[in-house]
């Protein structure tokens, strides 16, 4: 039998382009995150969701938003946990302003981030993903030496910023 | 009966995977064993057939040059000629570039860049109520942002923008409505457009307005679909006979055009007035980028329903990014009809840059035939020099008026506090007062703006100051009671003998990296303090700042100062502003409009402007004055001035009463 050899040849190269595919889209995490603020963090943060695998740049903007959300949320609770449980004015006092600044995170910062990012104005993404940045640093700023949302506001803080600096790559 | 081009399909993307038959049939059992091989064989080559047919559709559909295909070339000759990511362009003749890394990002995100962690400033309703304008189009609460097809119609102008209806901000978008006689008290109507089609379900974006000779009236808008695609849709007004046009009506054929193949279905929006041609047609162009070249594409049109995607581009700009809310209008000393044309007449090429938020502009000559337009100045193309204004200004877009045969521009003017404040006090942005567009024939190589007249009716009491001597150091207030709403005309004299004697500055200005007001030098600041209490702790300086060059050559600047404009820290505080041309023979003159928290600045005659939002916390309702200053060392300066105070334009809904 004679083996028709182009077309097997062009059938083969077709069948490795298509396995190739998903290690470009891995790739596309590090280049992204090389130009983020905390590249480290959005590498780790990024990979540990399944979907960044096969993500283009906006929606790994969108896991990063996510984190953000998922993250703010239990912040929340912790607050709202703490609150009861602290005596001294002063923590009560920032306490309560975090509550404020972590509902408007949630409720005023991630919504028009994920339309920004899924429909493609990606500015508001960029502002307001800066601006839950912020909210999580003036959080943390209001309790002085010790607090206890540090890992929080961190995390928050930079995973806001870097979902910010993905929405900016796309403008 | 007219077929729409592209086809209107509820579901754009659909796997072509569905309609095709099955090509073999599964091999029956029985089959002999050579029988069994040769079908394989087949099926092999005739898989590598069709893969390869395949590929050759794919390159080869389209012989002739069509849009993609040259966007490609052209995109890739302009890399070849080294024209890569912008770089500020030179000095010297006409206007130093604008954009620098510190301007690159949005105002807000340079403070966290910063790595301060700013605490926020306890603000309360008082101090947030007095944020409201008195006379600036705002809805009555929550987020706006561009201006949409502005027109003027049957004794009304009409005002559309992107409204959200759910909160203070971004989101939901849907288009608002409001009408006034003379650009001033507005009048709110219900919403024009909501999200309600599968083609704009996720936002009715912004779209501009296009009067017919015949007196019909056409808007087409951006929709964001079902499928968040940026779809291009026609609408027009329900009734007529109703100069109101309070109600609309979405073309039962949208969308009339969705993204060409090599552009990226979230890169494609903002379709601009349509002007007609020689040719009997019409053309729009819509704002796209390929990779990080911005470009605006045009498309022609005799129905407004269907469309062809004209090859080449009107023009495009590498490394500008996405070109937003494009506009594309005739110039000249006088206001000229969008379709204007001929030997002679310049055309203005706007963008807004989605990379750094801001507008700018160019002047030069448009090609009807070769869908070209070419700046005058490279230098200063689009996207790389002139801006609009040096402040917060944007997505602005023009439009002609018949009524008084004047090009009138809209802008965009968002907030510059906290986001948490926004939410507080319920609402975010304002639009600029309109300004009409004109031609500097002075200096051909830029635009004049300046506030339409009719804001003048709002001027009440005035009182005028009459060659104020300002020594070098001093501030000298001005005694005209409270000054949150009020219109400053005024004129400035550097001494001439000062002027002389001042030896050649060695270093040139820049507002935005300097230190505003407090830092002195010879020649400079002097100019007018807005929004400062009694006791300066709050102070918004707008000024002018002189710089000797080689020759005796001056060189002005205007700025305006937010570094010490309010007590709070969660504002952004920048030094806004740019070189402005002053012409042999012309002294220094600045407009300066306070309305609360906004600040408009207009220098010679318009030549540059300057929007500033401003959020005093002790330099408000009754403790806001206004002040003279010269902080030169050198030269002491000579001020004339008018001020007046500024009535409430009364902006409100809409009765019948």
């Amino acid at each position: 039998m004679k083996t028709p050899m182009l077309p097997l040849l062009l059938l083969i190269t077709q069948l490795l382009l298509i396995t190739i595919l998903p290690f470009a889209s891995a790739d596309l995490v590090d280049d992204t995150c090389k130009k983020t603020p905390y590249a480290d963090f959005c590498v780790s943060a990024l990979r540990s969701d399944s979907r960044s695998s096969t993500a283009d740049t906006p929606k790994l903007g969108l896991i990063m938003v996510d984190k953000v959300e998922v993250n703010a949320k239990s912040t929340l609770t912790k607050i709202k946990d703490l609150l009861p449980k602290s005596p001294d004015p002063g923590m009560k006092q920032a306490l309560t302003s975090c509550g404020e600044l972590y509902n408007v995170i949630i409720s005023m910062d991630v919504p028009p981030s994920k339309e920004s990012l899924t429909k493609g104005d990606y500015k508001f993404a960029e502002e307001y993903m800066t601006d839950a940045a912020t909210e999580a640093s003036i959080c943390e700023a209001g309790f002085g030496v010790k607090s206890p949302l540090s890992n929080s506001n961190d995390y928050v803080n930079k995973a806001a910023s870097v979902a910010s600096a993905i929405a900016r790559l796309l403008l | 009966m007219p077929k729409p081009f592209p086809m209107a399909e509820p579901n754009p993307v659909r796997s072509s995977i569905d309609h095709e038959d099955p090509e073999y049939a599964p091999l029956s059992g029985g089959a002999k064993p050579e029988d069994r091989r040769r079908p394989t064989k087949v099926i092999l080559a005739g898989l590598s057939v069709l893969l390869v047919i395949g590929m050759m559709l794919g390159f080869f559909t389209d012989t002739k040059p069509d849009f993609c295909t040259q966007a490609n070339d052209a995109l890739l000759s302009m890399t070849r000629e080294g024209a890569g990511p912008r770089s500020i362009p030179a000095e010297a003749v006409v206007r130093p570039g604008a954009r620098g890394v510190k301007e690159g990002v949005s105002d807000k995100s340079s403070r966290i860049i910063a790595g301060v962690n700013v605490p926020s400033f306890p603000w309360n309703n008082s101090m947030l109520s007095w944020q409201r304008t008195a006379f600036h189009f705002q809805p009555e609460k929550n987020w706006m942002n561009d201006p949409n097809g502005p027109m003027y119609y049957k004794g009304w102008y009409h005002f559309f923008y992107q409204y959200n209806p759910e909160g203070a901000v971004w989101g939901n978008i849907v288009w608002g409505h409001a009408v006034s006689e003379d650009l001033i008290h507005w009048l709110h109507l219900p919403l024009a457009m909501v999200a309600d089609q599968w083609y704009d379900v996720n936002g009715v974006w912004s779209g501009s307005a296009t009067i017919l000779p015949d007196g019909q009236v056409v808007m087409l808008y951006t929709g964001s679909s079902n499928e968040s695609v940026q779809l291009q849709n026609l609408a027009y007004p329900a009734d007529l006979s109703d100069p109101l046009l309070v109600h609309w009506v979405k073309h039962p054929g949208n969308p009339v055009l969705a993204p060409p193949p090599c552009i990226n279905k979230l890169d494609f929006r903002d379709p601009t007035t349509a002007w007609y041609t020689s040719g009997g047609k019409w053309r729009i162009a819509i704002g796209a980028k390929i990779n990080k070249t911005g470009m605006s594409l045009v498309y022609e049109t005799e129905d407004f329903k269907n469309y062809k995607l004209l090859p080449g581009m009107l023009h495009a700009v590498p490394g500008t990014g996405m070109w937003e809310c494009v506009d594309f209008f005739p110039v000249s000393e006088d206001g000229l009809d969008t379709s204007v044309n001929g030997p002679g007449v310049k055309h203005v090429m706007k963008v807004s840059l989605d990379d750094d938020r801001h507008d700018y502009y160019s002047i030069g000559t448009y090609d009807e035939k070769a869908n070209t337009w070419v700046p005058d100045n490279p230098e200063i193309d689009v996207g790389i020099g002139i801006r609009y204004d040096y402040g917060i200004f944007y997505a602005s877009k023009t439009f002609y008026d018949q009524n008084k045969r004047r090009r009138i521009l809209w802008g965009w003017i968002t907030e510059s506090d906290s986001e948490a404040a926004d939410v507080q006090k319920g609402w975010a942005s304002l639009q600029g007062i309109p300004r009409t567009i004109v031609l500097d024939t002075k200096t051909g190589s830029n635009l004049l703006q300046w506030p339409v007249e009719e804001v003048e009716s709002l001027r009440l009491s005035s009182k005028e100051f009459d060659s104020i001597e300002v020594k070098t150091g001093t501030v000298v207030p001005l005694d005209v009671g409270t000054a949150t709403q009020v219109d400053i005309v005024a004129e400035f004299e550097l001494d001439k003998q000062a002027l002389g004697a001042t030896p050649e500055a060695d270093a040139d200005y820049s507002c935005g990296a300097s230190g505003g007001a407090s830092q002195r030098g010879a020649l400079g600041p002097f100019g007018l303090l807005v929004l400062a209490d009694d006791g300066l702790s709050e102070q918004t300086p707008v000024y002018f700042y002189v710089v000797k060059g080689p020759n005796g050559t001056l060189k002005t600047s205007i700025c305006t100062d937010q570094l010490r404009s309010s007590e709070a820290s969660d504002v952004v505080k920048h030094v806004y502003g740019s070189f402005v041309p002053v012409l042999e023979g012309e002294k220094l003159s600045v407009r300066i409009m306070v309305d609360h928290s906004i600040v408009e600045t207009f220098a010679q005659g318009g030549r540059s402007c300057i929007t500033a939002r401003v959020y005093p916390t002790k330099a408000i309702y009754g403790a806001a004055r206004v002040f003279l200053f010269n902080n030169a060392t050198e030269a002491n300066v000579k001020a004339s001035l008018k001020i007046w105070q500024m009535n409430s334009a009364f902006i409100r809904p809409y009765s019948d009463q």
